[in-house]
């Protein structure tokens, strides 16, 4: 098998090899276009999220409310409050999303981008201040307190659904917490991809 | 507030620095002309970095580019995809420079184009001096099937030499 390891053609083979290892090493890639191209993959995992999450909370609205009333006989202004709260959730991460797409971060310019971005950090953040945490105080008090109402005239079912609800209801807080720090953590990221962007151009002007 | 980009990032860069010959050797090999080259590159560097954030250096690194690089490149889904027209690759045209040196690289190419993409996958590694423990480990055959293998594509290099 040696002899065949070096024949002439192997040889020549590996020596054309070596050249082509060459005339790459001194080759750069095409930086703008990787640093955009992994911004757009940033920026399409924070669409998928949210495509996902309105989904499940739109599929879980109707179930709750009708359980909270038909089943536990919850006034029908709070599960009015309740359903209309989270539907407007919904349009709202609609409208962010709307405004913030992807596909400009391949085809319009990194200031554009840039603006796009910091404009979902602001929504978002003003979207937890003023309207999330108030809500879901709001809801969470009144719920309990026509909780307490219902389980003194009720039977030990409604004390257990709240009970669950409650726990539940924090959970996802605590969750979306989580994923609300997440999405501005990939934000402040894309952002720093830019800048990192604009001082390579920069540099070649 | 300053804006700085995940570490994560910078070490993936600079690891696609360190390796863009060998990403660009693998997509050139298994390419028809300059376009497919190209969209290959964009390719095998996506899936790298989106398998990066899982690689967890169970084994070398060298050895998991090149196994991405021989996957994205050989799939048979690839071809079903359809591309974004995003240029994200190097500067330069093995398929229509004609200096010598790019007619020698050319050489090359028309020699592992017309083996299978199997056992091109294989010559490259060989090519590359990698020892047969390794090239078994990036491909997933045993040694020994390596070396019977690569006994039967130098015979078959030999003849198109011939020819």
């Amino acid at each position: 098998m040696t002899q065949h390891i070096d024949s002439k053609e192997l040889l020549e083979m590996k020596g054309q090899m070596a050249l082509l290892k060459q005339k790459l090493e001194k080759e750069t890639i095409v930086h703008e276009q990787l640093m955009r191209k992994v911004m757009k993959v940033k920026a399409d995992s924070l669409r998928t999220k949210a495509i996902l999450e309105s989904i499940l909370a739109l599929t879980v609205i109707p179930v709750f409310t009708w359980v909270m009333h038909s089943l536990f006989h919850f006034s029908i202004a709070l599960c009015l409050f309740f359903g209309i709260a989270v539907t407007c959730a919904q349009i709202y991460s609609y409208y962010i999303h709307h405004h913030f797409r992807p596909k400009d971060f391949i085809n319009n310019s990194v200031i554009e981008a840039k603006k796009e971005t910091l404009q979902l950090k602001t929504y978002y953040a003003n979207w937890l201040k003023y309207i999330s945490i108030p809500f879901d105080i709001t809801f969470l008090t009144w719920f309990i307190y026509e909780a307490i109402q219902l389980s003194q005239a009720d039977n030990t079912s409604t004390i257990i659904f709240s009970i669950s609800f409650v726990v539940i209801f924090i959970t996802v807080f605590i969750l979306a917490m989580g994923q609300y720090f997440k999405i501005q953590r990939t934000a402040d990221e894309i952002i720093g991809h830019i800048g990192e962007l604009c001082r390579l151009n920069e540099k070649k002007l | 507030m300053k804006y700085t980009m995940n570490p994560q990032d910078i070490e993936f860069e600079r690891i696609i620095h360190e390796h863009k010959s060998t990403i660009y050797t693998v997509c050139y090999m298994f390419s028809k002309d300059a376009d497919e080259v190209n969209d290959l590159f964009q390719e095998v560097l996506i899936n790298l970095w989106k398998g990066y954030a899982s690689f967890k250096g169970e084994s070398k690194l060298e050895t998991w580019i090149w196994r991405v690089s021989f996957n994205t490149c050989s799939s048979e889904k690839r071809k079903r995809r359809l591309h974004e027209d995003i240029p994200l690759a190097m500067d330069i045209n093995l398929f229509c420079d004609m200096d010598d040196d790019t007619q020698q690289i050319q050489m090359l190419y028309r020699r592992i184009h017309r083996l299978k993409p199997f056992d091109r996958a294989i010559v490259l590694l060989w090519l590359e001096g990698l020892p047969y423990e390794e090239i078994a480990a990036i491909i997933g055959i045993s040694v020994k099937n390596v070396s019977v293998r690569l006994y039967r594509i130098k015979e078959e290099l030999k003849k198109i030499s011939d020819q």
